[in-house]
């Protein structure tokens, strides 16, 4: 009877994890924290909570945008209306059209540009928060060269189109709105050219970031995985071989060591992942709604309103497109990275 | 950020006064063409000049301190896992022990030592309690052969 109380009382020492290995994810920013869904273990039904939650959020900017968007057809009408009354000099009606459309939407544009611009610069600081964690999940799980390689890529590129972004393309596109304004103001396309090359130089700068670091995460994968499984399997047979009869009970702690980080690495991984979709979703589609509703009001202007105008509204849309880009661009960064770090080492 | 705004306002007051100046000059004669030409040259001077104060220098975004940082981050990971491995072997050798102890008969405490290698090696076995000399040898015996503890390392109180 001693025998098996005492045998009572060991079994659970023998199969509980040595000690528990913690890694959290950091708490986003308080916006993003009420976002964020209670169900934080699956992905899948995370994702829906956080668009649950961020649709109610959406409906002003509708209604805001929509306002706008109306007030945009009214000044083309008018614009386009001035332009049939006979000795109304053409130029001085493409400048009044412009300075409309200009002064009606260079304010609510602003406002968005600041916001993509603060989502992109949150986001960069949650994953500043974020990396170190994975990171240390992952080197614990055996993934110590992946984890490094892993770390350096994300942390250089998201640096790199942090700078980007705030100091060259967020300029570049007010630029380039106010060339859109100034262009259709001078009328006769002066200053096309520039806007154009502006717009081109903004899309394959992000581009080309995007392209090289899912280039490069995939290299490191190839790379490092291979050596960090090597240096598992040898970790495992060292410790197997370390002690004559019972090395196997021995390596059974690694394997749970391994698998109590992995588990881990995967919780935090998850919620980082929530928590990136939180922060980028909202914004994201505050903006996306504005580019549909400019680029519908393009398509309308072209029917009854002057070129210059219904060209003005489809540089202000297509801004908005470079805006999401922008942030779609840093979020899809943090995303590839974190999945990444999920993947772990096979 | 801080002298974007003043250069928006003075691409926007450039456009306006071009704009101004072009429909003044009218249309298809020479003044209005070479006046075009005299607007386009002042646009593009006032949208490009930005460039002539752009240092190289100040678009290096990334320090020296990330490999620093990832280094450590990876350090702190293996640390962990070193320890909760060091803690688990501890702990499994330690209930091991106690098992074998148990059926011999023997009432022990045991504490296990382990050296700082990675991954790390049994060093010494501690024992405390109750126990014959018959089940002494034999578990003694037992420690040898199956955990690999020699005798030298194996302390009796």
């Amino acid at each position: 009877m001693k025998k098996l109380l005492i045998l009572l009382l060991v079994l659970p020492l023998m199969a509980a994890p040595a000690r528990a290995l913690d890694y959290t994810a950091p708490t986003p920013p308080p916006e993003a924290q009420a976002l964020m869904p209670q169900t934080q273990e699956r992905f899948g039904e995370g994702l829906l909570e956080v668009l649950k939650a961020v649709l109610p959020e959406i409906q002003p900017a509708v209604a805001e945008a929509a306002g706008i968007c109306l007030a945009l057809m009214a000044a083309a009408l008018i614009t386009s209306l001035a332009g049939t009354i006979p000795g109304c000099p053409k130029q001085a009606v493409g400048l009044a059209g412009a300075l409309a459309v200009g002064t009606l939407l260079l304010r609510p544009s602003g406002a968005l540009i600041r916001l993509g611009s603060q989502t992109v610069t949150e986001m960069s600081e949650y994953g500043k928060l974020l990396l170190p964690v994975m990171t240390a999940a992952l080197a614990a799980q055996g993934g110590g060269t992946a984890s490094a390689a892993l770390y350096t890529g994300t942390a250089v590129f998201d640096a790199v189109l942090g700078a980007l972004i705030s100091k060259v393309t967020v300029p570049m596109l007010y630029l380039f709105l106010c060339l859109g304004v100034a262009n259709s103001a001078v009328g006769e396309d002066m200053l096309k050219k520039l806007r154009d090359f502006l717009k081109w130089l903004m899309t394959w700068s992000l581009k080309l970031v995007l392209y090289i670091f899912t280039g490069y995460m995939g290299i490191t994968k190839v790379v490092s995985g291979t050596a960090d499984a090597a240096a598992v399997k040898a970790a495992k047979l060292t410790i197997s071989g370390m002690v004559p009869v019972v090395g196997g009970l021995l390596s059974d702690a690694s394997e749970t060591i391994l698998v109590s980080a992995g588990v881990m690495r995967s919780a935090a991984g998850v919620y980082g992942l929530l928590a990136i979709l939180a922060i980028c979703l909202g914004p994201f589609l505050r903006i996306g709604v504005q580019y549909l509703m400019l680029k519908l009001t393009a398509a309308a202007c072209a029917v009854f309103g002057t070129k210059e105008t219904a060209g003005l509204i489809q540089d202000f849309s297509a801004g908005m497109g470079m805006l999401l880009a922008m942030t779609g661009t840093m979020c899809l960064l943090l995303l590839i990275s974190t999945v990444c770090f999920l993947k772990g080492v096979e | 950020m801080d002298a974007l705004g003043p250069y928006l306002l003075r691409v926007t007051a450039a456009a306006i006064l071009c704009a101004i100046l072009k429909s003044l000059l009218g249309k298809e004669d020479t003044p209005a063409a070479v006046g075009k030409l005299l607007c386009g040259v002042f646009l593009a001077v006032t949208v490009l000049h930005p460039l002539t104060a752009l240092r190289l220098g100040s678009l290096q975004v990334f320090s020296q301190d990330i490999a620093w940082e990832a280094s450590q981050a990876v350090a702190q990971g293996e640390s962990d896992a070193a320890q909760a491995l060091r803690a688990g072997i501890k702990q499994r050798v330690e209930a091991y022990i106690l098992d074998k102890a148990a059926s011999l008969g023997a009432e022990l405490t045991v504490e296990v030592t382990l050296t700082k290698d990675a991954p790390p090696a049994i060093a010494q076995a501690r024992l405390a309690g109750r126990i014959s000399p018959y089940s002494k040898a034999r578990l003694s015996d037992i420690l040898t052969r199956e955990l690999g503890i020699p005798k030298e390392a194996q302390q009796w109180n």
